[in-house]
């Protein structure tokens, strides 16, 4: 498809998930009210749903485009904050400042930040002795989250105040996101999306071998390290936020170049149509699990996990879209 | 006395002493030398207290350690692969999966007023291992079939098993999301790998597997062990080497899920214990086979002292203090395999 149609389908799919998740829960809202304003449904939306589904939003588009920043970075077409580990480590970091300084931490994302980088550089230390082969990226992301997960399950057990909260967060979703949540949230998002849309140009020279980036006059190590900061920035925000959620930045950017013609797939297209496509994922899991006939919906992280782990298996089966 | 001998009676010691050390520490410390009076005799509140709690307990830890250990053993002969273990081919996860999924269908068909602090009471007793034998074997031949590509890539069916357990945690966590709130805490509790409240009914729940399993490993375990060649040269001694193979992964699989099926989904033993016995330089496999059953109870019953030490009163689940071993362990197995590439 061209770039132009493909990115207006999905810009009208992300604003329908959105009347959808506004107008969806315990309380039903029609949409003429909600647009009309005022009186109860408007209030509902204004205070609960809307800073939820904003939180959604921005989180899916930061989580796409960590995702495509990793994927350009490593050149890995398995590149995932989640399954980098970058996540875990993120969750740790927010934790252990959860623990240490409950009132002190100005941001719940500056830790998760700190975290993600010694995460990822982990990750990134230990699959660059073995090649930085696709799968051995995961592997060694596996490795660290593991770890990373452990010490922040044994951290959560020991601070009793705050159990059953943190283990809530570290599923993953959206429930309960305020807009206090959400001002924690946008800066970064915000900040580091435009900074990769900025330097668009370089990150297409970047999926070149280094030899080649290095003749249209790139540093190309100094590019990747700062590419992949972007991306720790963009996932550990979200994470600090929402809780460790992956695949989304996996498929986001797949699914995106599937749907473009080869000739369109340069990174000023795919940036913001993996994000568009991104916030859609995460405002449709939301949407759907809140929609789910239960007395107790769960997170969209369970969600996006079910549906995004399938997704990863077929797409990367032998006959499967992404090569290993 | 050769090394092979000296370490085969050593180990049983240590696994006495680890189980001493188990049934000595907790809540409240007693000393070691009336703990084994204990054990057989005595109706003192402390002596009630190792037989009751401590006991039941430490045997637990030491039968599902022997068998997540052993589980691993077969898998990674029997697969040649190194990164083979229940938790990262999924194995695990699809028994605590069956488990749960059963468990919240039938707390919210009979609605029970009890609080079972141990989830799986919820169901009975000599349904618990089938039902998580039936979910591991499901996943195992899940991961196999996805994983499979004309054979079977080592890293390949790691990733596959990995991405693949990540889906069933995933589903179980949702079943356990729509539990009553006061269940879900203790249910969390037991997908970490727990020995929280165990009691002697658990330790009759997970024996006769234990027995029947490990008594099989034993036959399997000598011809499995000709696969340490390629599979032509196995062939060639006269092993049917399919069915050999399928054997053991089944009999790994069974393994596994009986050991979920008391201590939840414990990570990483089968993947920690066969390399361990292998860096210490056995290399015989009913030698390693004998190892990984100590050693794998050694383990458990170490990381659960552990747990419930770090911070009396609370308590650090087994599970994720296996975990915390076994993530270095996994890094640097990826990085010895490519350094011999």
């Amino acid at each position: 498809m061209r770039a132009r149609p493909a990115a207006a389908g999905l810009a009208f799919c992300a604003v329908g998930c959105l009347c959808w998740n506004l107008t969806t829960g315990a309380v039903p809202v029609r949409l003429a009210d909600m647009l009309a304003g005022g009186g109860d449904a408007a209030f509902v939306v204004r205070e609960l749903r809307l800073p939820r589904a904003l939180v959604a939003l921005v989180s899916g588009a930061a989580l796409a485009l960590s995702g495509a920043l990793i994927q350009t970075a490593v050149r890995n077409p398995l590149g995932d904050p989640g399954l980098t580990g970058v996540s875990a480590g993120a969750a740790a970091g927010v934790t252990l400042s959860l623990s240490l300084a409950p009132v002190a931490a100005p941001t719940p994302v500056l830790p998760g930040i700190l975290g993600g980088f010694l995460a990822g550089a982990l990750t990134l230390a230990i699959a660059r002795r073995t090649g930085l082969s696709a799968i051995s990226l995961i592997l060694a992301g596996l490795a660290v989250s593991i770890f990373f997960l452990a010490v922040t399950s044994v951290v959560t057990i020991l601070n009793r105040d705050l159990t059953q909260t943190l283990f809530f967060w570290q599923i993953g979703g959206f429930i309960n996101r305020t807009w206090g949540d959400f001002h924690h949230l946008w800066p970064w998002c915000l900040g580091g999306g435009l900074l990769a849309l900025a330097i668009a140009p370089v990150l297409d020279a970047l999926t070149l071998d280094d030899t080649t980036a290095r003749a249209v006059g790139l540093n190309a190590h100094a590019w990747r390290a700062f590419v992949g900061a972007l991306a720790v920035i963009l996932a550990a925000a979200p994470t600090a936020i929402a809780g460790p959620i992956a695949f989304v930045g996996f498929l986001s950017p797949h699914l995106t170049r599937r749907m473009i013609d080869a000739a369109a797939r340069r990174h000023v297209v795919l940036l913001p149509m993996s994000a568009l496509l991104g916030a859609t994922l995460t405002l449709l899991a939301d949407t759907v699990s809140r929609a789910l006939p239960l007395d107790r919906s769960p997170p969209a992280g369970v969600l996006i996990a079910i549906l995004g782990g399938l997704a990863f298996l077929l797409l990367t089966r032998r006959s499967g879209a992404v090569r290993l | 006395m050769t090394r092979s001998t000296a370490l085969a009676l050593l180990l049983p010691c240590a696994a006495l002493c680890a189980a001493l050390l188990s049934m000595r520490f907790g809540a409240v410390s007693l000393p070691v030398s009336s703990v084994f009076e204990m054990v057989f005799g005595g109706s003192s509140a402390e002596a009630t207290l190792v037989q009751r709690y401590r006991l039941p307990r430490t045997l637990i830890a030491l039968l599902a350690g022997s068998n997540l250990a052993v589980s691993g053993l077969l898998l990674q002969t029997a697969l040649r692969n190194s990164l083979a273990d229940p938790t990262i081919f999924g194995i695990s996860g699809g028994a605590a999966l069956a488990l749960v999924a059963t468990m919240t269908i039938s707390v919210a068909v009979a609605n029970p007023d009890a609080r079972a602090i141990v989830p799986t009471e919820y169901l009975p007793g000599t349904l618990i291992a089938p039902i998580a034998l039936l979910g591991a074997l499901a996943a195992t031949a899940g991961v196999l079939a996805l994983a499979w590509e004309g054979g079977l890539d080592p890293r390949r069916t790691a990733l596959t098993g990995v991405i693949f357990g990540a889906v069933l945690s995933a589903a179980t966590m949702g079943c356990i999301l729509t539990l009553p709130e006061a269940q879900t805490q203790f249910a969390i509790l037991w997908l970490a790998g727990s020995l929280y409240a165990r009691d002697m009914a658990h330790v009759w729940t997970i024996l006769p597997w234990a027995i029947a399993g490990l008594a099989a490993s034993a036959l399997v375990m000598r011809p499995l062990g000709l696969l340490r060649f390629d599979a032509t040269t196995a062939a060639s001694l006269g092993l049917p080497v399919q069915a050999t193979r399928v054997t053991a992964v089944v009999l790994a699989s069974t393994l596994a899920a009986s050991a979920v099926s008391v201590a939840g989904p414990v990570g990483f033993v089968g993947l920690l214990v066969p390399h361990a016995v292998r860096a210490a330089g056995i290399t015989e496999p009913m030698a390693q086979l004998w190892g990984c059953i100590w050693v794998g109870g050694i383990l458990v019953v170490l990381a659960d002292v552990l747990g419930r030490t770090l911070a009396v009163p609370l308590e650090v689940p087994v599970g994720i203090c296996t975990s915390l071993l076994g993530a270095p362990l996994l890094a640097a197995l990826l990085l010895r395999k490519e350094a011999a590439r």
